[in-house]
């Protein structure tokens, strides 16, 4: 199973939102990564067929997906940035609704909501609105509107956007337990988010990929360039323009410790192992 | 079948639903009530009746004119001439009319009597409106009738297939008239139609605005052009539900209106010829033909109206956007047909037909000789305009179609 994205582009007017990007992703939880305004959303909303390229094709298993049609869509569960629903209705009817316009017939329609509404903790509240569910729910809801079809590939575009800690927690576990025999590819602009569930990585900025790989291979690949010191309140500025600093804590008594990428370190710098927050501030440039 | 039952039960769902058919039936009932509990009755300034109101001005007013109800005779009318100008009392150079219980029971003659001699005097240019027709005007009112129309098909008709048209209704027109007591209600309650029928075409607006454009603004929408069946499948349930609605609106609304004025008012009236009903028309009809027929425009200018405003609900982002280009299109419609028929300026009545839902109006187009010739053959206006307004019911349908289901 593999789904391909060949020199991709879409522009919008005088926007490039994504510019000719080619990616193959094959099984597996692929975390596309990029600053808002990277092209992250446009781009899944390509491969899902909601937005037609204008230069380039998707291919689904050597066919493109316009070719596919029905047959495509009928292999895909999508988890919008915005998970859209009728505010009126509870959310058994919701997902009996989608599994109706996904042409699950009703015996299997039935079965197969009972079992998600179970797998995601959802069955107390079947008959609730989904307006009147937390957050968190709502998105559980998303995903097994998403997966009422038993997809081979998963997209979902900002699955957490808005969730505490703890459900966002809950939400990586939930996705890491169903991607097994599947392509799920996650969009998010936090890095935590994909940082232990992640097989691949895709670095997107200004529409095009800055990087893409493994995980374990991305992280590395900045391995002995991390670094962390404890410097001086007045000097923070100074060191801002020399090196990127990834993250830093005030000390007390005027002392701020660091942690910072650079090839030649600081005296009394002590080499840290890197992980994804620092590959990825290491290459993303908006954000310096 | 599945998709579309689905679809049918999100969008009536049973608030909703029972919200919009309640305000329906309450409409219904408050117009009647309107029409009917707020109903005085007179002749001429003259006082009668003025104690009652409501259903009892209108019973005894109807059994007082029944007596002479039925065919309106030349015999009844020349009596009514006479009765008419004997209760005149002249004092001090004014006329005084001094009601009496025969004058009471030909009032609808002499009514009809007073109508046409001001139009003949209008039509001929005779400038003396306030003195009374001569004693014999009863005995010659269908030679009268004759004249008038004639002269008016002469001058509102623009070529020859025209007047022959207009001159092949005339000529279809019963005479001699027939009139039952209680017409005048029953008149001002079709008047009605149209004005409910354009409060109903806004809730037709209000529910069909949402059906496209709500998906988009919550988000649904996107979920539902990435499933298989999408919007595909869902394109019929969207066409129909709010054509079902629109229509159910206007059964319920409308069936509760005339059901209640059906109820009380007497039924024979219905027979009236509309001609005796206060304006000039050249239409063979009775007032039961012309409720028949501005519930079929109000009908048609429902399903005129749903199928138009999901295209538009297709178009926009918002519902409210879509709502907003609705009301102005029903508002606008109104309007411009009133406006056409009272400057009966042929422009006004070309673009208030085009506009959707505008049909419910044509009513309007009773009036007088609204003939319109097209590539020299003429037609009765009312027929083109819903001729017109079922075109834009199916443009829409298709236009919907087209721009719901393209990717």
């Amino acid at each position: 199973m593999e789904l391909r994205i060949d020199k991709v582009t879409k522009q919008f007017k005088d926007l490039k939102a994504v510019n000719n990007v080619d990616l193959n992703f094959t099984q597996g939880i692929w975390g596309l990564l990029g600053p808002n305004g990277a092209g992250k959303t446009t781009l899944m909303r390509m491969m899902v067929g909601n937005l037609k390229p204008s230069k380039g094709e998707i291919y689904f298993d050597g066919h493109t997906i316009s070719s596919l049609g029905d047959k495509y869509l009928d292999r895909i569960g999508y988890l919008p940035q915005h998970f859209g629903y009728d505010k009126n209705q509870s959310v058994e009817d919701f997902l009996h609704y989608i599994g109706c316009l996904k042409g699950i017939d009703k015996v299997t329609r039935h079965k197969r909501i009972v079992d998600l509404l179970e797998q995601f903790n959802l069955s107390d509240v079947k008959h609730k609105k989904i307006d009147k569910l937390s957050g968190g729910m709502k998105r559980r809801v998303g995903i097994c509107q998403a997966m009422l079809n038993n997809p081979d590939i998963l997209i979902v575009d900002e699955p957490t956007a808005g969730l505490d800690i703890e459900e966002r927690r809950r939400f990586r576990q939930y996705l890491a337990t169903i991607s097994k025999e599947k392509i799920v590819i996650l969009s998010t602009h936090i890095v935590s988010d994909v940082e232990f569930i992640a097989n691949y990585l895709i670095l997107m900025e200004s529409g095009e990929i800055i990087e893409t790989g493994e995980s374990n291979t991305l992280i590395n690949s900045i391995d002995g360039m991390v670094f962390e010191s404890v410097v001086k309140d007045e000097e923070m500025n100074i060191l801002e323009q020399k090196y990127r600093i990834v993250n830093f804590h005030n000390e007390g008594d005027g002392n701020v410790r660091i942690r910072y990428i650079a090839n030649s370190p600081l005296k009394n710098s002590k080499l840290v192992k890197p992980n994804l927050n620092d590959f990825y501030l290491s290459k993303v440039k908006g954000v310096k | 079948m599945d998709i579309f039952v689905s679809e049918l039960k999100r969008q009536m769902r049973a608030k909703r639903f029972i919200l919009y058919i309640l305000i329906a039936i309450i409409l219904g009932g408050l117009w009647a009530w309107f029409i009917i509990g707020g109903r005085t009755e007179g002749f001429m300034m003259t006082g009668c009746y003025k104690e009652l109101k409501g259903m009892e001005a209108i019973e005894t007013a109807a059994k007082d004119r029944n007596i002479y109800a039925g065919e309106m005779t030349v015999d009844n009318f020349q009596r009514s001439c006479e009765v008419f100008l004997d209760s005149i009392k002249e004092k001090d150079g004014e006329s005084d009319i001094i009601m009496n219980d025969e004058l009471l029971k030909l009032a609808v003659y002499a009514d009809t009597l007073i109508m046409q001699d001001y139009r003949l005097k209008k039509m001929f240019g005779d400038d003396n409106l306030d003195s009374w027709f001569p004693r014999d005007f009863g005995s010659h009112f269908y030679e009268n009738e004759e004249l008038y129309y004639q002269k008016l098909i002469d001058i509102n008709t623009k070529n020859q297939a025209e007047k022959e048209l207009a001159l092949k209704m005339w000529n279809e027109v019963e005479k001699p008239y027939t009139y039952y007591g209680g017409f005048e209600v029953w008149r001002d309650g079709v008047e009605h139609i149209q004005i409910f029928g354009f409060v109903l075409l806004i809730m037709v607006g209000f529910f069909s605005s949402g059906i496209i454009a709500k998906d988009k603004e919550c988000g649904l929408d996107e979920i539902i052009s990435t499933t298989s069946g999408g919007r595909r499948k869902l394109l019929f349930a969207k066409l129909f539900i709010p054509i079902i609605m629109g229509l159910l609106i206007y059964t319920v609304g409308m069936g509760t209106y005339i059901g209640i004025l059906k109820h009380f008012l007497p039924a024979n009236a219905l027979k009236t010829s509309i001609q005796v009903c206060g304006g000039a028309t050249i239409l063979p009809y009775s007032l039961g033909d012309l409720i028949g027929k501005m519930i079929l425009f109000g009908t048609i200018g429902v399903i005129t109206i749903a199928a138009f405003t999901t295209f538009v609900s297709s178009k926009a982002n918002k519902a409210s956007t879509a709502m907003s280009i609705a009301v102005l299109m029903i508002i606008s419609g109104f309007l411009l047909c009133l406006k056409g028929v009272s400057d009966n300026s042929s422009i006004m009545k070309t673009i208030s037909c085009i506009l959707p839902g505008s049909v419910s109006f044509a009513g309007l187009w009773f009036g007088m000789v609204q003939i319109v010739s097209i590539f020299g053959k003429a037609m009765l206006f009312f027929k083109f305009h819903l001729f017109i307004s079922i075109l834009i019911f199916f443009i829409s349908l298709m236009m919907t179609s087209w721009n719901y289901v393209r990717r």
